[in-house]
């Protein structure tokens, strides 16, 4: 919206709603494109319709960008309650090569990584929300075997540093260290005190940031550090990554 | 966004109602469309700012201002420069949560200019080690006030930030600089670290060359 207005890329430093006052201090909505496909479906069948399909608080249909180590990729449609392992080998086709599968990532840079021991969740906002993985804007990254979980991590973190606009100092300089930390821990130079660091720092980030980049940028960290810690100690105490490293 | 002009005007406007918190267990009187910053500041109850300047917009980068609130049954971190003031608000300007994170804030900033005697004093109440974090090479702590200085005061624009996230930088427009700068120079002395001293007898050096 800043940047409509013609102004500098950055957020709002308002504690407003952009419901009450958005852009040009007018009332403003602002969604995922994804988020509006919806709304013809429930004005033209109603709501009643609409609510009838799904669980019991995440109602209707998603739709999900399959991508990664998965046969089918592209967007599908899937109803709310359709577990993982269903998107997974049903839809998706399973995973090539007769590889197994590792994790399933949701929500992109800011989401985070379901382990295959917990495949048989439901596609549900609360239910993913509870195992660290918010659904978003549907983006589904199928991970194999030959993920190391601290590259993606990585990988991610390395993208937030350029989307991250800079402004707000637990944001910049939060990333900014997170990855350099991690990019030590991936090339074997991880020291002894490295997670507890990384999880101080993504507290104070997500606590503290401007804008929801911020305050969810450690997500995929987080999330990987409750389901594959013992692959960032591996990392650190044995210098070397247990899974069969591949370019990310 | 309107106008610092015209946001004082509404808050002049709205002084009629005033509202009532608390901050650190005292009772403030404020008006709406204050901040929680101004209203603790005029009760005299420090909360440690680095960007913010009375002269300019808030602005909410640095948060050192992060405050504890209890609104309506929650607990929220919020930016004291930014937050409106509301009856019956309930601030708190240190908590263990609040200390954790300016303490954190100090020592990714000290990363980049250690001898900063503002950064340095803050250090010592937060206990920040300022070695904390591997020196980074740049000293500009990205505050904005020079940046925002020229823009909001003195409508020149000769100084910018370029680039973002971890990779974001002031920089003078040399076309501006070369000729305002020379006579103004008052972004000097906002400046917590001098780098933007050094910046600009840089863009200086450049054009005299």
């Amino acid at each position: 919206m800043r940047s409509i207005e013609g102004n500098n890329p950055e957020p709002r430093p308002k504690y407003i709603r952009t419901s009450v006052s958005g852009i040009w201090g007018k009332p403003s909505v602002l969604n995922n494109v994804e988020t509006w496909a919806n709304v013809p479906l429930i004005i033209n069948k109603g709501s009643e319709w609409y609510t009838s399909i799904g669980t019991e608080r995440s109602k209707g249909t998603k739709l999900l960008s399959l991508s990664g180590n998965i046969v089918n990729t592209g967007v599908v449609e899937v109803t709310f309650g359709t577990t993982l392992r269903e998107i997974v080998y049903d839809i998706g086709g399973g995973i090539p090569k007769g590889k197994k599968l590792k994790a399933v990532h949701f929500g992109g840079p800011m989401g985070g990584s379901i382990p295959e021991s917990l495949l048989d969740t439901p596609l549900d906002f609360d239910e993913l929300a509870k195992l660290g993985a918010p659904i978003g804007a549907g983006s589904m990254l199928v991970l194999d075997e030959d993920t190391s979980m601290v590259d993606v991590t990585k990988y991610f973190l390395n993208f937030l540093t350029n989307e991250s606009c800079g402004k707000c100092v637990p944001c910049r300089e939060g990333i900014r260290q997170m990855l350099r930390i991690l990019t030590n821990i991936s090339d074997g130079k991880g020291r002894e005190g490295d997670i507890e660091l990384l999880e101080e720092i993504s507290e104070v980030t997500g606590a503290a940031s401007l804008c929801a980049l911020g305050k969810t940028a450690s997500g995929p960290l987080l999330s990987t550090l409750l389901h594959f810690r013992d692959e960032y100690e591996a990392n650190i105490e044995k210098k070397k990554c247990p899974a069969e490293k591949r370019e990310l | 966004m309107p106008g610092r002009e015209a946001r004082i005007i509404m808050g002049e406007h709205k002084k009629m109602s005033e509202i009532t918190l608390q901050i650190d267990g005292k009772e403030v009187k404020a008006a709406e469309g204050m901040t929680v910053l101004e209203a603790a500041q005029s009760a005299d109850i420090f909360i440690p700012t680095l960007c913010h300047h009375e002269k300019l917009e808030p602005y909410g980068a640095c948060r050192i201002c992060t405050v504890e609130v209890d609104v309506r049954g929650s607990t929220k971190l919020v930016a004291a420069c930014l937050y409106p003031v509301e009856q019956d608000l309930v601030v708190r300007t240190r908590s263990e949560k609040v200390d954790k994170i300016r303490k954190m804030i100090l020592e990714f900033l000290l990363a980049h200019a250690p001898y900063s005697p503002q950064l340095q004093d803050l250090a010592q109440e937060y206990g920040a080690d300022k070695d904390r974090f591997e020196k980074e090479s740049s000293f500009c702590i990205l505050c904005g006030l020079c940046v925002r200085y020229c823009a909001e005061v003195k409508k020149k624009n000769a100084v910018g930030f370029v680039e973002c996230g971890a990779r974001r930088e002031i920089s003078f427009i040399p076309e501006i600089a070369s000729k305002e700068c020379h006579s103004c120079m008052e972004c000097f002395p906002l400046c917590p670290t001098s780098y933007l001293q050094a910046a600009f007898v840089l863009t200086e050096s450049f054009y005299t060359r």
